[in-house]
């Protein structure tokens, strides 16, 4: 699936939707989800304290942070079958990728997170998008997924990217 | 948002059509939809942070996949815990190009929407200066979502999302509309 946001107003109004979601939501309750996921506490630490992270849209302030928090606790609740280090670790990836503003945030989590896999699984498939031969393997499942994170928060991307294309 | 499946159009247009009969029982009719309101026009007070968490769901992790990049994980996390609708990132936008394109709606149909929002909107404003918003406001806001809902210009997720935010009062009804209208103007450009 993938779908693309085509106006302004549908970004404003999910973002919108997303704050309240945030809003609803209170930070030791994140922290305790990422207390008992068995991530290591720099991670866990990481984590908690994007969800302190704001960027103003319009007169209003958005927690950007609680949101992609949230949005990663989703990804990771929907995906049970996958290792939580590895669900966050390519979900971060893809996201560090593809909203430039929060990148500097994510960067430090990837690394605590060990995303090398990731980020090789990463290069092959943009090879594979040039054109150039890959094999299969251990890599492979990493490459898909990525895909799958890259599927999953293309709603949020397009969001951030339209509502912050200035920064 | 607390609950984790977004009701289908036909569910939502249902839920509208009961509250259009039964005009008294917004928090009734919302509820079999999932949707907790609070009374008394709290829509209008945009008060946020309302608690609304509640249930259990596990999130089971299995090691196999972790074992092999090494990473430290613990067998299960039986944790109450509700991360909101099952928006799901990608796969909640619901065809947006498909719902501008929308069905059957005419130029001059989202004219007459968008002239009854802008009445709705002055009248919401007005009261909402005298603080004089109840219950009977926010009904009006979801039964005006209907006819949007019906010709596909806002999705079913949206149109939850924003009975949800007003019901609940976490958001303000002159800032709901605003979004409805800026949605609607832009469709069918």
């Amino acid at each position: 699936m993938t779908y693309q946001i085509v106006s302004k107003a549908q970004a404003n109004l999910k973002l919108a939707l997303w704050q309240v979601e945030a809003d609803s939501m209170n930070s030791s309750d994140l922290y305790v989800w990422l207390d008992s996921a068995g991530l290591p506490y720099e991670v866990t630490t990481r984590l908690h304290n994007l969800a302190n992270y704001t960027e103003t849209a319009g007169n209003k302030v958005i927690s950007v942070g609680k949101i992609v928090l949230i949005k990663l606790i989703e990804f990771v609740k929907a995906h049970p079958n996958l290792a939580v280090g590895i669900a966050l670790g390519t979900a971060v990836g893809a996201l560090a990728n593809s909203i430039p503003f929060i990148g500097f945030l994510l960067a430090p989590l990837a690394t605590a997170l060990g995303i090398t896999i990731g980020a090789i699984a990463g290069h092959r498939l943009d090879k594979r998008a040039q054109g150039m031969q890959t094999s299969s393997g251990m890599i492979g499942v990493a490459e898909d997924i990525i895909e799958i994170a890259r599927s999953f928060f293309q709603l949020l991307i397009d969001v951030f990217n339209i509502i912050w294309q200035n920064i | 948002m607390s609950t984790s499946k977004t009701p289908s159009k036909e569910e939502l247009l249902k839920t509208i059509k009961k509250l259009e009969n039964n005009s008294n029982d917004l928090v009734g009719v919302l509820a079999d939809v999932g949707i907790v309101a609070v009374g008394g026009g709290l829509g209008a007070l945009g008060a946020g942070a309302l608690a609304t968490a509640a249930g259990a769901t596990a999130i089971p992790v299995l090691t196999t996949v972790g074992s092999w990049v090494g990473v430290a994980i613990v067998g299960a996390t039986p944790i109450g815990w509700v991360v909101g609708t099952a928006v799901a990132g990608g796969a909640a936008v619901y065809g947006v190009s498909r719902l501008i394109k929308g069905s059957g709606f005419s130029e001059g149909k989202k004219q007459e929407l968008l002239n009854k929002l802008k009445e709705r909107v002055k009248e919401v404003e007005s009261k909402q200066v005298s603080s004089g918003l109840t219950e009977d406001d926010t009904k009006k806001f979801i039964l005006f979502l209907k006819e949007p809902l019906e010709h596909e210009l806002i999705s079913p997720e949206d149109v939850y999302g924003l009975m949800d935010a007003v019901a609940k009062g976490q958001m303000p009804l002159k800032e709901a509309y605003q979004y409805v209208k800026d949605l609607l103007a832009e469709a069918k450009k």
